[in-house]
């Protein structure tokens, strides 16, 4: 019996060792001729000591699988960010000011058609190279077309990725960020007379394309920096369906290129040594790791094996004790806003003086230094700043005023003849979907309006699918909430994408159940006119009706995204469109130093 | 035995459909679609209905059921279903361009490799431990096992995790934080290839195996424990023992294996519950498994996944139980099926 043992022990050890030999070289199956003969052979292959090679690394967390690479179909930020990284877009925003620069198109021009249409004309440039990355021998190849000439992105390719998008047959669920296009909206709602051929996008030459709109758009620079009218590779996508978009197989424009991608579990871009300005690219490879879980990342980031995360909740009172790790945390502002939508006929907020005590009774800066925690700012109104057209914050609309907001309340019920605990009889409703964060704030405004106002407000909540549902415009008065908590993020730099998408009652989902008047006009109007300074007038006058006067729903404050940096680690915090990794830098000394190697 | 497995084999078939019809029915009855938003924000109905036209979602509900199951060149559609029967378990809403077939591919063999370490961490903590518990009733042995599987069975993984992570990854180092060691493509499209099965893979499997496997190793001893007291109570171990067999003898080859029986039968769920994926474990150690598509697909309404999943647990899980009534007929004589 104890031989036995000794004897599995032995095997045992020997098995072990045998598998942490394997660390250091890899054991590899390989078909080698020898005399003339095909035989299998196994080899260990040494592998070199990384470090004296290692390849300038950017090791970031995605948080999620992307849900697709396909610019048509993107909708989500993992995915853009992407995108933005291996698709080159017709123009860009500056990661800083969010202004619109050339990027595919060198110069842009606004003119009008024989018809009165406004039209947007691009000149492209014709030095950027579709590209094939081959993951297996690490080659990067222009593409071919059929004659064999190297393929470079042109005005056809514009044409035909805006046309994919717009088609109701590839099913994009942004699709109507483009209905602004000549006919969009009828081809993609399915019009029997028209073909996707009827939308107003034309390539005149090889390298200049020219849209024709619906009805003018000043903003319409911006709409072309988005990755659903990008340049897409038409040989590519009819070649493989679906499938294009894996590693191998996609053709892809911008500055990186995709090496693999294990879905789920990891993706890596590696540098287009093809790319325009390949030369001033430092970043070498991209490896991204899809961990859902915040605090695990944290602690990759602990470990040096991230080089940027986010922050959760619960170590942030720890992130900025500490002394490293204050020294690494950054809150920078992202185009996002976080508010409650007032159901505006729904009684008793279907008086104005209400919803102007509710909005004025949220100490929004006491929310963001308590509840929040990440310098979020305080909101007045609606387009956070570096969106065309936004006030600055607390500019324009109502903010925490106590006084203002008993008196407004007051006032109603001395109109009603009504005390406080009637006015609770009436059951106020703040709904919000499942989530532990909107809890927290929804706990915490409940408690504000209950001290400033001594009104009682219930707060529930749905998962999100059932919620949607049930904040429709369509849903019966009765089963609408009367205060519902939603936020909404920039699809591009500029307060048509706010207001007038947002709140709009002919254009929008209107879900406050608004009455049309001077707001919706003025909205409108501002999106068609031509003049920066004029469209600015307008915006502000937009955003103060909605909030002051109209009061239609309470902002409460503007998105930042919290994030930890190694030092060794230079980036920027785009507002929109993506981030650009490819523009950041690492010192690769100091990091393979913190990593002990 | 053989047309008994053959039987029950047949008798897998009903089940699968009925289990597959109540799926679908019940998450198509819970309000809202897979195409109603997009991440953040609500999507205007006119790109819905492209959405839903796509997919098929326009159909009257018995012709979606019968496109998934049977495929749509049966059943005379346009469409490129070729239906359960035939592999094709139908494309992801959520993750566009993935089937669901591909999803279980790269996940489902992930999860199974850490379920199968996770079970047999179980099996060989907890059966040793509880027999030593039973063979020393009251003594400071059985109060030690039984105080350690009480403790592991009450903190869950969402605790315990967390907490091995910070111990062993970020204080002491020993093991690193997350990430699965083995990675696609898989020798057999599912076990790992022999260089991948280094110090690494095994570096990172060791704390979600452990957090996994503990919890039901500290179940299978308890159980062992008490089923072991049990079966030494008997009458025929009082024979045994009568005539004259060593102790040994009387416990290993007479109470042991009868006393197994209640074990194996919990052994058959968890061994389809973790090999199938376990959300929490995968979430917090960051493996790219199948638990969390069980999870996260009802979340996105991905009625394809939802429905996929389910099926691929539930298959598992009449296998097991096919495999734990075989392991009956050997552990208990007295068990036949013919």
């Amino acid at each position: 019996m104890r031989n036995r043992i000794l004897v599995l022990l032995s095997v045992l050890i020997t098995g072990a060792m045998l598998l942490s030999a394997c660390g250091s070289g890899a054991v590899e199956t390989v078909i080698v001729e020898v005399d003339g003969e095909t035989v299998i052979q196994t080899v260990v292959v040494e592998v070199e000591p990384e470090a004296a090679m290692k390849p300038v690394t950017l090791n970031l967390n995605l948080g999620t699988e992307p849900p697709t690479l396909d610019p048509s179909l993107a909708t989500d930020t993992t995915s853009v960010d992407v995108i933005r990284n291996t698709f080159v877009t017709i123009t860009q925003f500056d990661p800083v000011t969010g202004e619109v620069l050339p990027y595919l198109a060198t110069d842009w021009a606004a003119g009008t058609d024989a018809d009165g249409n406004q039209t947007w004309t691009f000149n492209l440039r014709d030095d950027i190279a579709w590209v094939n990355y081959d993951p297996i021998t690490g080659e990067t190849t222009q593409v071919a077309d059929a004659d064999g000439n190297p393929m470079f992105v042109n005005a056809h390719d514009v044409v035909y990725g805006v046309k994919r998008t717009i088609d109701p047959e590839t099913g994009s669920d942004y699709a109507y960020v483009t209905y602004v296009i000549k006919n969009s909206a009828a081809v993609n709602g399915g019009d029997e007379e028209l073909t996707v051929d009827d939308i107003g996008v034309v390539a005149l030459d090889d390298y200049t394309v020219q849209f024709t709109l619906e009805y003018a758009a000043g903003y319409f620079p911006s709409i072309a920096g988005m990755w659903i009218v990008a340049p897409m590779p038409a040989g590519a996508i009819d070649e493989w369906g679906d499938k294009w978009t894996e590693a191998g197989l996609i053709v892809t424009s911008g500055p990186m290129v995709m090496d693999s991608w294990i879905h789920g579990g990891e993706l890596i871009l590696v540098k287009n040594p093809l790319w325009i300005n390949a030369a001033d690219i430092q970043i070498e490879r991209i490896e991204f790791v899809m961990i859902t879980e915040e605090s695990t990342a944290f602690a990759l980031y602990e470990n040096n094996e991230l080089d940027s995360t986010g922050v959760p909740l619960p170590e942030m009172d720890r992130v900025k004790a500490d002394p490293v790790l204050s020294a690494e945390y950054y809150s920078a502002p992202a185009a996002c806003t976080y508010y409650y939508g007032f159901t505006n006929n729904k009684a008793p907020l279907d008086d104005v003086r209400v919803r102007q005590a509710f909005s004025q009774a949220i100490d929004r800066q006491s929310l963001s230094d308590n509840v929040l925690k990440g310098g979020q700012i305080p909101a007045t109104s609606f387009a956070p700043p570096g969106i065309f057209g936004a006030p600055a914050p607390g500019e324009v609309g109502l903010g925490y005023d106590p006084d203002a907001a008993k008196a407004a309340l007051q006032g109603y019920l001395d109109e009603k003849g009504m005390t406080v605990e009637d006015f609770n009889a009436m059951d106020v409703v703040l709904m919000h979907n499942t989530s532990e964060g909107h809890a927290r704030i929804a706990a915490a405004i409940q408690q504000m309006w209950a001290d400033v106002l001594g009104v009682t407000v219930r707060v529930e909540n749905q998962e999100w699918a059932v919620y949607l549902n049930t904040i429709e415009n369509s849903t019966p008065l009765e089963d609408m909430p009367h205060i519902y908590r939603l936020g909404w993020c920039a699809d591009y730099a500029d307060e048509n994408n706010w207001v007038h998408e947002v709140f709009n009652a002919e254009a929008g989902a209107n879900r406050t159940r608004r009455v049309s008047g001077e707001f919706d006009a003025l909205t409108v109007k501002a999106g068609q006119e031509q003049d920066a300074a004029a469209r600015l007038e307008m915006y502000r006058e937009a955003e103060r009706l909605l909030t002051e006067v109209e009061t239609a729903f309470a902002p409460i404050y503007h998105y930042t995204t919290v994030n930890v940096s190694k030092p060794w680690l230079v980036r920027n915090y785009p507002l929109l469109g993506g981030n650009d990794f490819f523009a950041w830098t690492i010192d690769m000394d100091a990091k393979l130093a913190a990593m002990g190697q | 035995m053989f047309r008994y497995i053959l039987r029950r084999i047949l008798q897998f078939i009903p089940v699968l459909i009925g289990i597959s019809l109540f799926t679908f029915v019940l998450m198509q009855a819970i309000p809202g679609g897979p195409f109603d938003f997009a991440g953040d924000r609500s999507l205007p109905p006119q790109i819905r209905a492209n959405l839903e036209a796509k997919y098929h979602l326009d159909w009257p509900m018995w012709k979606q059921y019968l496109s998934y199951m049977i495929g749509d060149d049966i059943l005379g559609e346009e469409g490129g279903s070729l239906g359960v029967i035939r592999g094709d378990f139908g494309p992801s809403y959520h993750f566009r361009g993935q089937t669901v077939g591909d999803i279980i591919a790269v996940t489902l063999p992930i999860s199974a490799q850490l379920g199968f370490m996770s079970i047999l961490l179980a099996v060989i903590i907890g059966i040793p431990t509880g027999i030593i518990a039973a063979l020393n009733q009251n003594s400071w042995l059985d109060y030690t096992s039984t105080f350690g599987a009480v403790l592991f069975l009450s903190i869950p993984n969402l605790v315990l995790a967390p907490i091995l992570i910070w111990i062993f990854a970020l204080i002491l180092g020993w093991f690193p934080v997350a990430g699965w060691g083995a990675k696609p493509p898989y020798f057999l499209g599912f076990l790992p290839t022999f260089d991948q099965l280094n110090k690494d893979f095994f570096a990172k499997a060791v704390m979600p195996v452990f957090a996994l496997g503990t919890a039901s190793a500290a179940g299978i001893a308890r159980l062992t424990r008490a089923s072991l007291l049990q079966v030494i109570g008997e009458d025929y171990i009082r024979t045994a023992r009568a005539k004259g067999l060593r102790e040994r003898t009387v416990i290993v080859i007479h109470a042991l294996k009868n006393s197994l029986i209640p074990v194996v039968t919990i052994l058959g769920p968890a061994f389809a519950a973790l090999l199938t994926g376990t959300f929490i474990v995968e979430q917090i150690f960051g493996i790219n498994g199948m638990g969390k598509h069980f999870v996260t697909s009802v979340g996105n309404r991905d009625y394809q996944v939802i429905t996929g999943v389910t099926l691929i647990y539930a298959v598992v899980l009449v296998i097991a139980n096919l495999l734990v009534d075989i392991t009956y007929a050997w552990l208990d004589p007295r068990i036949r099926y013919d």
